[in-house]
């Protein structure tokens, strides 16, 4: 489904990645864990079009996709959510996921007048926004600007826009942080029930592993922009080059 | 005595006009985020292509909908090299265009007139009589108005309009979902600059004269002042800081015939002015009607 081949991304003399090599398998959940300033969200800022690589490729379903825009990435079927979150401050929480909605005809201009038949495609959306913000206890926040969220609040509305815009894979940038512990495990089994039943694919970053071994099939570890181990999340978590990571950390 | 009632006349045909430059500022950066600080070339392009097909013997009609053509085309090729880069590139190109553009106008001659600029520009209606031509350009501007004001609201309320307000508050993220936001930019720099256009033509049309100098960019930051006070971003508020303005500029000038002050009643305008806007933005500094939350149709 999506391939990474050999990718580097400079920032000046800094090597932020360093060859990185994976692939995600069609429907599956994987994670991408990895201490502080490893590299993880660079990786997913230069699949998902924010920044060049400095080489290497992306390949999604077999296509070169490296040197894409967002806008573009997104129409393939690839969405991705920000580890810092990014809300439309000045839109409603309810705005914020209709907005994600795919190819609306109202937002053409030339069919801006043409009320009825954006109206009805407005309905739909409407309709599973409000599923999805019933999943993520945003219903009562539904009228609410984006803006007065907390900050778990607005982590629920990154990833609530995502599952709006009905993509073949999601990138998800550490989709729990900051949100309540119990909630966090009812969203883990929302994913790992959206892969086996939607054809959705993950790839998820968590910072702490521990929760996301249970819900992921696979995982990579990176490590100063290098993927220094992967496999499953059993083998991963009792690797000693991971926990040696991780302890360094500490 | 028939002076105060054509001078408030007078006073609605300029508040009009500038409520509809205040209306096509809005939806670029009350909007879309995007800050045109070059707002007088698009009134002037209208101006100046609107007095120029007019004086050639075509209708008003025609002046009107080629100035918003003209200018629209121009607002994207202007605003197109800049509009990928961060916003304080376009600002920076679109004031230079400005005056660039008013300083060719001024000293080429063949073009439309140089310093001296155009003259007997045909009204848009042909009245009998001062009083009655007066009432008809209140007409014809405040048709303008309200047809400009609805068709902008209407886009606020579509999807259209909800995506222009999301590129305004992340860029990034609405490219993300989707959204070609170059593109979307682009446009909505058209529809302001043909709505700015469109005032032009009805600033040509009713001063029947235009020149160089009625373009200087004190005109644009007026019409900043009219959107700060009213409300960034509220079309309602747009108009009523245009209201507002003008309807201070104007008693001033009142008052200098009424009253003897130690200073000119003008500067004291100006002076009265900047402590207004001051005001606005320590106490509302989202202005006096600030953005609401906007409910589809
Ligand atoms: N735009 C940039 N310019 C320069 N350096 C950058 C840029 N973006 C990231 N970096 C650097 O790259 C390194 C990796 O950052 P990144 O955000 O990818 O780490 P991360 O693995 O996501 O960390 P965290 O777990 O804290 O989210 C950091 O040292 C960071 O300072
Ligand atoms: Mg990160």
């Amino acid at each position: 489904m999506l391939k990474v081949v050999d990718l580097h991304k400079d920032f000046g003399g800094l090597k932020v990645l360093d060859g990185v090599d994976l692939e995600v398998e069609r429907n599956q959940v994987v994670g991408l864990i990895g201490p502080n300033g490893s590299g993880k969200t660079t990786l997913f800022n230069v699949i998902a079009g924010v920044y060049k690589p400095t080489s290497g490729e992306v390949l999604l379903d077999g296509e070169r996709v490296d040197g894409l825009k967002p806008d573009q990435l997104y129409r393939k079927g690839l969405v991705r959510t920000f580890q810092i979150p990014r809300p439309f401050r000045k839109l409603t929480v309810l705005d914020n996921l209709l907005l994600a909605g795919r190819e609306q005809i109202g937002e053409r201009f030339l069919n801006v007048f043409r009320l009825i038949k954006w109206k009805m495609q407005e309905k739909e959306l409407l309709e599973k926004a409000e599923e999805i913000m019933d999943l993520l206890n945003l219903s009562h926040l539904s009228d609410e600007y984006a803006g007065n969220l907390s900050g778990g609040q607005l982590k629920l509305l990154e990833l609530g826009r995502a599952l709006m815009s009905d993509p073949k894979i999601m990138l998800l940038d550490e989709p729990a942080g900051g949100v309540n512990p119990t909630l966090a495990i009812r969203l883990f089994g929302k994913i790992r029930e959206l892969a086996e039943t939607r054809n959705l694919t993950f790839f998820i970053i968590e910072h702490r592993m521990e929760t996301l071994m249970n819900y992921s099939d696979y995982m990579f570890v990176l490590y100063r922009g290098k993927i220094i181990v992967e496999g499953e999340p059993k083998k991963v978590m009792d690797d000693e080059r991971v926990i040696e990571v991780y302890l360094g950390e500490l | 005595m028939a002076f105060p009632i054509g001078y408030l006349l007078d006073t609605l045909v300029f508040a009009g006009i500038f409520g509809i430059l205040s209306l096509s500022l809005n939806i670029e950066f009350g909007h879309t985020g995007l800050p045109n600080f070059g707002k007088v070339a698009f009134f002037m392009i209208g101006a100046y292509t609107s007095a120029l097909i007019t004086l050639s013997g075509k209708p008003f009609i025609a002046g009107i909908t080629g100035a918003m053509i003209v200018s629209g085309i121009c607002g994207v090729l202007i605003s197109l090299p800049a509009i990928r880069l961060r916003e304080d590139y376009l600002a920076i190109t679109t004031l230079a265009f400005g005056e660039i553009l008013r300083l060719i106008l001024k000293n080429e001659e063949w073009i439309a007139g140089g310093v001296l600029g155009l003259k007997g520009i045909p009204e848009a209606l042909s009245l009998k009589g001062v009083q009655a031509t007066l009432y008809g350009h209140v007409v014809v501007v405040y048709i303008s108005l309200a047809i400009f004001f609805i068709f902008l609201r209407f886009l606020e309320k579509s999807p259209y309009g909800r995506l222009l307000k999301a590129i305004r508050e992340d860029e990034l993220a609405a490219q993300s979902f989707g959204k070609n936001t170059v593109f979307y930019k682009a446009q909505s720099f058209a529809i302001g600059s043909a709505v700015a256009g469109a005032a032009g033509s009805l600033y040509a049309q009713y001063l029947s004269y235009i020149g160089p100098d009625l373009f200087m960019p004190i005109v644009t930051f007026t019409v900043w002042a009219m959107l700060i006070i009213g409300g960034i971003g509220n079309y309602k508020g747009a108009i009523l800081g245009s209201f507002i303005y003008i309807g201070f500029e104007r008693g001033a000038r009142i008052m200098k015939d009424y009253l003897h002050l130690p200073v000119d009643p003008n500067n004291l305008m100006f002076i009265i002015f900047g402590l207004l806007l001051i005001v606005v933005l320590l106490f509302r500094p989202e202005g006096v009607l600030k953005e609401e939350k906007v409910k589809l149709l």
